[in-house]
């Protein structure tokens, strides 16, 4: 959870450095050391919790600072050495506080306010950062982060796997914001990039001197994770020598430095992301299945864009929001349908350079010519074709045409093409087909605007 | 009595809060906050002033007692 706005109001000076002491770990705090110094900062200042003592001097009485504090939606706590049933009585029904404590406050007594406050405040608060960062109204996506609300505070690793640009980073970065907020550190590393040797040494650092090159001693990933996260993207691409390094790495938690003999301990949580399928790069035993199965604690899968269609001008919205310009983007119907139709294998990684290039330049309201023909067509940029011959675009016309008559077209084009390579010569287009000439007539009789030379 | 047990229930307090002080000083002294120690320390000990009033107190409500 994030830091708290506190509020501590107490006359008593050892009874507010106990309170200061405890509460200095969760949040900034306000003092007051009367009831009218209280009361300024209650209407100066927004706070989520009070801490209230009842004996108070001051113009107003700890019962009625308790009550405009809670009046105020600030989660109150009464903290006093009255301990009759009549104050306390007062307490929860005039100044209808949270907490009705005894003094001294301890340690537990405050660990269970502030757990309590979270149970009541936390949901609401994870909700809003999830929304931040992912808005949608896909089912699977929600289903995905529901699992990832639930586990939050879990410490098992997770494994994340999602086409490129489905914003796998975006979700660790969540993940690790609903544990740790920003009190602890996140780290990201994506092992595709880096050789075997570059890879070790930004994980496990070095000593000074470890290898050629080691002028200085480097604390790697893996310690500097510790208390925080650590999330590497692209795990798969880990060859097999690094993945027998980080499996113990990972299991343990211990692990040397290259070059040095001390052992260190590292509480790290790991978070694992790959694009590629990793239960099928352990069948084809590229990947170790024991480390699989150590990554694999808690298994999300970000769906691609094409599967969460009904998120596109919500997530457009969003991203044209974020262009340096802030200019707003306009989108006609028959864009939005083109958009909407058109299949993203880049997902939103693609769709934001499409809106950012528009806006770099000046396009707020694109029209068909500012689009790619690639979108236009539908196709896959990336796609490798499944089909020697057949092209998706032909499938839907065999549908349309019949095969027969699509294979017709594709003959008379054939034909059309060489004819005009061979001079529109009749006989050597039919030799370059390997045809009878017939079959050439029956093109040109067919297209009627072809010329044919009757003396060659 | 009610005097007596307002000025017990007072010195209750201060004991109380007095514990609950050395917690304090303890999780300073782990988070290596020597000053701040030596300044819960200090509150503590002015405490003593208002420990030895309140004690002054019961001692004269007893000596009026017996005088009863």
């Amino acid at each position: 959870m994030n830091k708290k706005r506190l509020l501590l109001i107490e006359d008593d000076a050892l009874n507010r450095d106990i309170l200061r002491t405890l509460l200095s770990s969760y949040g900034e705090i306000q003092e007051a050391k009367n009831a009218d110094e209280g009361l300024d900062l209650l209407n100066s200042f927004e706070f989520d919790l009070s801490f209230i003592d009842l004996n108070l001097n001051g113009k107003m009485s700890g019962f009625k600072l308790a009550k405009l504090s809670k009046d105020k939606g600030i989660y109150t706590t009464i903290l006093t050495g009255q301990k009759d049933q009549e104050s306390i009585k007062k307490g929860f029904e005039y100044s209808n506080c949270d907490n009705y404590l005894f003094k001294p406050a301890n340690l537990k007594m405050i660990k269970d306010i502030f757990s309590h406050y979270n149970d009541q405040n936390g949901d609401l608060e994870h909700q809003r950062k999830i929304d931040s960062k992912f808005k949608t109204n896909n089912s699977k996506l929600k289903e995905l982060l529901d699992m990832v609300k639930a586990t939050y505070n879990s410490n098992s690793p997770i494994y994340i796997f999602g086409q490129t640009g489905t914003g796998k980073q975006v979700l660790a970065e969540l993940i690790h914001e609903l544990k740790y907020d920003h009190l602890k550190s996140f780290y990201h590393l994506n092992c595709s990039a880096l050789t075997d040797t570059l890879l070790e040494s930004e994980l496990f650092g070095h000593e000074k001197g470890a290898f050629t090159g080691a002028d200085n001693k480097k604390i790697g990933l893996l310690e500097k994770a510790n208390g925080g996260t650590l999330f590497l993207d692209e795990i798969a691409t880990m060859s097999p020598i690094m993945q027998n390094k980080v499996i113990t790495a990972i299991e343990t938690k211990k692990f040397r430095p290259v070059g040095s003999s001390k052992e260190i301990t590292s509480n790290f949580r790991l978070i694992a992301a790959t694009s590629s399928d990793l239960s099928q790069e352990v069948a084809k035993g590229k990947f170790r299945s024991d480390l699989f199965f150590r990554i694999n604690g808690i298994h999300l899968t970000m769906p691609a864009l094409k599967e969460r269609k009904e998120d596109l001008i919500d997530l457009i919205e969003k991203i044209s929001l974020q262009h340096e310009s802030q200019k707003a983007l306009y989108l006609t119907n028959d864009i939005k349908k083109l958009l909407n139709k058109y299949e993203w294998p880049g997902n939103i990684r693609e769709l934001r350079n499409l809106i950012f290039s528009w806006l770099d330049r000046n396009i707020t309201k694109p029209t068909l010519a500012d689009l790619p023909t690639y979108i236009i067509n539908n196709e896959n940029i990336f796609e490798k074709p499944q089909y020697k011959y057949i092209s998706k675009k032909n499938i839907k016309q065999i549908k349309d045409m019949g095969l027969r008559e699509f294979l017709q077209e594709i003959e008379m084009e054939a034909i059309e093409l060489i004819y005009k390579e061979n001079n529109k010569k009749i006989r050597s287009t039919a030799r370059t087909l390997n045809v009878h000439t017939d079959k050439v007539y029956s093109y040109i009789n067919r297209d009627q605007g072809v010329q044919y030379d009757l003396l060659q | 009595m009610t005097s007596y047990n307002n000025h017990s229930h007072d010195l209750s307090n201060t004991f109380e809060s007095i514990m609950g002080a050395l917690e304090a000083i303890e999780i300073k002294l782990q988070n290596k906050d020597i000053k701040g120690a030596l300044e819960t320390l200090n509150l503590i000990k002015g405490k003593k002033e208002e420990t030895e009033s309140v004690l002054l107190k019961i001692k004269d409500l007893l000596k009026e007692n017996s005088n009863e």
